[in-house]
């Protein structure tokens, strides 16, 4: 009750950003953790970009592309993050003390990322476009 | 619309006028509702209507490094012209808008009046028999739109069916015969344009009273075929009427029975400016 | 949808439009680059050793070009065929007159026509080398077959782009996304040879029919030729239709 009427309309925007953003990273860590379950990693990192750029473009109403950058980096880097911490495979990479080794797993991790991250750009570039303007 | 009318659509900013004839036009897919020209649906017969429209567009560009005949021709042979006919009705066009000297010339240099005067001549192609026109007159300057309304009457004498939005309310009062008024994307006055000044109101009175003050301003502004007043001095008060019968001789007995002394009462006809402000303010 | 239409459209592309000269100089800067090739040829044989093992290897060298420069010189040439023209509200004039699937379809015909038209004189050059030059006989079926794959297989990339040009505000939106796509596509096909996702690039079917000129034609599975001349139509029609729904989405 404080706040003026420019106050709350920005407010209101922050909170749809954090609402959107928060949809995009939960529907792709879901998404990210499920195909990881089952072994497709790879593919899981795909469909998890693709869905949560059309999710995210669908819902935003400018800077789909953004956002969804946002999200697919955070929900990959929580999933990385969570890998590191969890996975024995990698508690072994860790485990080696080799920067070159660990340098280049990094490298693969961050093609992989940047990759994925093109694609959900994509994804939200076409369905974004490709909604009904009213 | 009826036939043969030509039909001035206006509007404020932002109203609807673009979008309308974007709609009319095939541009625009509509949401909701449906468009029917000449007893066709746009939804399962666009191809039907678009041969029977001419569109010139607002703010459209043409190619730079074509010729203005080189448009024409293109635009001939997408409406079903072969290209003998396409040439020949292109050169008949560019000489009526009067750009015979500059058909061969890269529409690069073309100046913004030369590219409305090509807009309206590709929209003349094969005579459609509805004429859409966005504001074809923006950037022309007064020879140029004489010129305009001379050819759109020559050409509604052919029974051409021609709708035209504009801005310009005085070029619409000279040639249109129906207006209709947009507000907000809701048409909200449409009628002859010798009626349209009926809108709300359709007289103004001017009254010059030695001692007007608030009770007899109150007393005028009561009367039912008032619809609002302004004051124009501290003695001269404008009465926007709306009645079909003469209201000087009420109004000037009421004055007087109030103690007031009247020294002038004239009633003016609201010109379409004054409509549409009228119109648009009251909604 | 108006088959006539769709040529006046086309015609006027090719010929009288703006992009005409820009259209058919890509075209031949495509020819030149293929010409070059072939009439290095031998150079190139005498650098990769296992050609030399291959009959008459210049239809090769010919295809491996297409597949390499023909997506980049389809880019160039298509990026902004759409969007340029939603951009500066020429398309208007042409919308208010055909429906939108004509014109689509009309500027699809135009590209494609260009380099079909292309990799036909690129054919016959080789062809001429193949028999004046290189004194080998002159195979028509193997002519005929690269005419038709490469012009399928360009048509994909073609459809692909102009998609992107539709749904583009920009010529250089158009361009970077477009410029992205190709790079998503070789990085799918890259990607590993358990990657699902390679069947999805118009590379794969390509590189897929290398074989038919690498060796005399009847050691080459046609079953496999058909299907991938199969996947290319599917590939195209998917890409257009995408189009058509694109456009038919836009406010003009």
């Amino acid at each position: 009750m404080f706040l003026g009427f420019s106050e709350k309309i920005n407010l209101g925007v922050i909170m749809n950003t954090k609402k959107l953003l928060s949809i995009g990273i939960v529907t792709g860590l879901i998404i990210v953790i499920t195909f990881n379950y089952f072994d497709l990693e790879w593919y899981g990192g795909i469909i998890a970009a693709i869905i949560v750029g059309a999710i995210v473009a669908r819902q935003a109403d400018n800077s789909p592309i953004k956002y969804t950058i946002i999200s697919v980096l955070a929900y990959n880097m929580i999933r990385w993050t969570i890998t590191a911490f969890f996975d024995q495979d990698m508690k072994m990479i860790f485990g080696y003390e080799n920067k070159a080794i660990l340098g280049l797993f990094v490298g693969a991790v961050i093609i992989e990322i940047i990759f994925f991250l093109i694609i959900g750009a994509f994804s939200a570039f076409v369905v974004y476009n490709l909604r009904k303007e009213k | 619309m009826e036939r043969g009318d030509i039909y001035g659509f206006l509007g404020q900013n932002g109203a609807g006028k673009t979008t309308t004839i974007k709609l009319l036009s095939g541009l625009l897919i509509p949401s909701d509702g449906k468009i029917i020209i000449d007893c066709m649906d746009m939804g399962n017969e666009s191809e039907n209507i678009k041969k029977i429209i001419g569109l010139v567009p607002q703010d459209s560009d043409f190619y730079d490094n074509r010729s203005a005949l080189s448009h024409m021709q293109y635009y001939g042979r997408l409406k079903d012209l072969n290209k003998k006919d396409a040439t020949e009705q292109s050169i008949t066009l560019l000489n009526k808008v009067g750009l015979k000297d500059a058909m061969h010339e890269n529409i690069g240099h073309f100046s913004h009046g030369m590219k409305k005067r090509l807009g309206i001549a590709q929209a003349l192609l094969k005579e459609p028999k509805i004429l859409i026109l966005d504001e074809p007159t923006n950037g022309l300057d007064p020879v140029g739109i004489k010129q305009i309304r001379e050819l759109l009457n020559e050409y509604n004498k052919r029974d051409m069916t021609i709708f035209i939005s504009s801005h310009n309310l005085l070029e619409l009062q000279g040639i249109c015969n129906r207006v209709g008024i947009i507000n907000d994307g809701k048409i909200i006055a449409e009628d002859k344009i010798e009626n349209i000044r009926h809108l709300e109101s359709n007289g103004v009175i001017t009254i010059g009273i030695y001692n007007l003050n608030p009770k007899i301003i109150n007393i005028i502004r009561n009367l039912k075929f008032v619809v609002k007043t302004e004051l124009k001095s501290e003695n001269v008060i404008d009465v926007f009427v709306n009645s079909k019968k003469d209201v000087k001789p009420e109004i000037n007995k009421l004055i007087v029975e109030n103690n007031g002394h009247v020294f002038k009462l004239i009633e003016n006809s609201l010109s379409l400016e004054d409509a549409f402000i009228n119109a648009t303010k009251m909604h | 949808m108006n088959l006539q239409k769709i040529i006046v459209v086309a015609e006027d592309e090719m010929f009288n439009g703006s992009k005409s000269k820009y259209l058919l100089t890509v075209g031949g800067i495509f020819i030149f680059l293929s010409w070059m090739m072939i009439h290095y040829s031998n150079s190139i044989i005498s650098l990769l050793p296992f050609m030399n093992n291959i009959n008459a290897p210049h239809y090769l060298i010919l295809y491996i070009v297409v597949l390499i420069l023909g997506p980049l010189m389809t880019l160039i040439a298509s990026y902004d065929f759409i969007c340029n023209e939603i951009q500066t509200g020429s398309i208007r004039y042409i919308i208010s007159k055909i429906d939108r699937t004509s014109f689509i379809l009309g500027k699809f015909l135009a590209l494609s026509s260009v380099f079909t038209v292309a990799v036909f004189i690129v054919a016959v050059i080789g062809s001429l080398y193949n028999l004046f030059i290189f004194n080998n006989a002159f195979e028509l079926g193997k002519l005929i077959l690269f005419v038709v794959i490469s012009s399928l297989y360009l048509n994909c990339f073609i459809s692909g782009f102009l998609f992107i040009s539709t749904l583009s505000p920009e010529n250089k939106t158009a361009l970077i996304m477009s410029g992205v796509f190709l790079g998503i596509l070789i990085f799918a096909l890259f990607k590993g040879n358990d990657n699902f996702l390679k069947y999805l690039t118009p590379y794969f079917y390509g590189i897929s029919n290398i074989g038919l000129f690498s060796g005399s034609t009847h050691k080459f599975e046609f079953i496999e030729l058909f299907k991938n001349i199969f996947f290319m139509i599917i590939y195209n029609s998917v890409f257009l239709s995408l189009t058509s729904i694109a456009i038919k989405r836009r406010d003009l």
